[in-house]
């Protein structure tokens, strides 16, 4: 691999040889035979190539942007109703005798989730004021089959459904009161245009 | 199906969220030291070559972490953080009621605070440290094999998920936790 030009000195001599595979590259190297064995070259110095700490600091700064960002994407998207499927939910699920007369608030829970027992509290309160409104919490911790007949993934999910317990929008993920609050306006505009919307 | 385990006591959310704030902080730093430490260093332990020249350097085409013993691996500085982070993440499942984060918060932070508007059960977070766990020692047991960038990667995952629980209350330890007992369910007909 390194061919040495003229090697003199004996032991510990210091040599400079040319790397065949980089031309145009010298080694410094000193011997550790008295004949300057290029095989056994031993070098004075190890040298690595390191990161500078700038470039360091900087990948940290951007690894938090980039989880921030993801962070802030998913409140957003928790925030934003989606058109739901216009099917009927099943009586087994939503009793009839607990929907509203208006719009029915379905949240769909587990026992383990955290930010569920806040998101039932904000609906309750926003379904009290409400008239014909009602709040229906149903606990799918045991109920795999509610959870993959309605395509269930996160809790708490929300769906809105109309006076005629059909679903309207679904919210996944814990949204802030006002989003609800919003979307319940804009179903009760939609079907009762000349009725003012209760402003909580 | 088997009768369900007594549910455990339940537990103020927000401690979960303070100890994931102060291991964020931990692997912030790992993420730096882990960087800056063996796991990406390039070039041998032995030679290094110089242009007279123009003053170049040139250093062989390898990882360092290659180059040397395990021993070094393992005392890199990051490498040695991380264990300490494993060995805390250890201690948050095997014990969560004697891990020091839980119980700062409890003694410390949580008497000046409202108290809390809603409990949590303690299962999720405590499945969460676990996943920290084994995202965390993966990148040791692979960095000590002599794979670069181990460290600085698994550094990074876990600090993503901690750093999401303490800012925006999203575990996704407790969701994956989630997901595997809907998975464990029968399905009924």
């Amino acid at each position: 691999m390194w061919r040495a030009p003229t090697a003199r000195g004996g032991v510990g001599a210091g040599v400079q040889l040319q790397d065949a595979t980089n031309p145009g590259w010298l080694i410094d190297a000193r011997c550790v035979t008295p004949d300057c064995e290029i095989a056994r070259i031993r070098a004075e110095r190890a040298y690595r190539v390191l990161m500078s700490p700038l470039l360091a600091i900087l990948l940290l700064v951007a690894l938090v942007a980039v989880v921030t960002v993801v962070g802030l994407l998913g409140r957003a998207r928790a925030a934003a109703p989606r058109a739901a499927r216009a099917e009927a939910i099943a009586d087994e699920i939503v009793p009839a005798g607990r929907r509203g007369e208006t719009a029915t608030v379905v949240q769909f829970s587990t026992r383990f989730c955290g930010s569920c027992p806040g998101v039932a509290r904000t609906l309750r309160a926003i379904a009290d004021e409400s008239p014909g409104v009602t709040h229906v919490e149903v606990d799918i911790t045991d109920r795999a089959d509610v959870a993959a007949s309605l395509h269930i993934l996160q809790t708490p999910t929300v769906l809105l459904l109309d006076a005629s317990g059909v679903p309207v929008s679904r919210f996944t993920g814990a949204a802030p009161r006002a989003a609800y609050q919003a979307e319940l306006s804009r179903l009760q505009q939609r079907t009762a245009p000349n009725v003012t919307p209760h402003r909580a | 199906m088997s009768a369900p385990s007594p549910t455990p006591r339940p537990i103020d959310p927000r401690g979960p969220r303070f100890a994931a704030a102060i291991t964020s902080a931990l692997l912030a730093v790992a993420v730096v030291l882990s960087l800056l430490g063996i796991a990406t260093q390039r070039g041998s332990a032995g030679w290094y070559a110089v242009q007279p020249g123009s003053g170049a350097t040139f250093s062989p085409d390898v990882w360092t972490i290659q180059q040397v013993s395990v021993l070094t691996r393992l005392l890199d500085p990051a490498c040695l953080l991380l264990i300490v982070i494993a060995g805390l993440f250890l201690w948050g499942v095997a014990s969560p009621a004697t891990a020091p984060w839980g119980q700062l918060f409890r003694r410390v932070v949580a008497p000046r605070l409202a108290p809390p508007a809603d409990l949590e059960d303690p299962r999720p977070p405590r499945f969460a440290q676990g996943v920290g766990l084994v995202v965390v020692t993966v990148g040791i047991v692979l960095h000590l094999a002599g794979v670069p960038w181990a460290l600085p990667i698994a550094a990074a995952a876990a600090f993503a998920a901690a750093f999401l629980n303490a800012v925006f209350g999203v575990c996704l330890g407790c969701m994956l936790y989630l997901a595997l007992a809907r998975m464990r369910q029968p399905r009924t007909a």
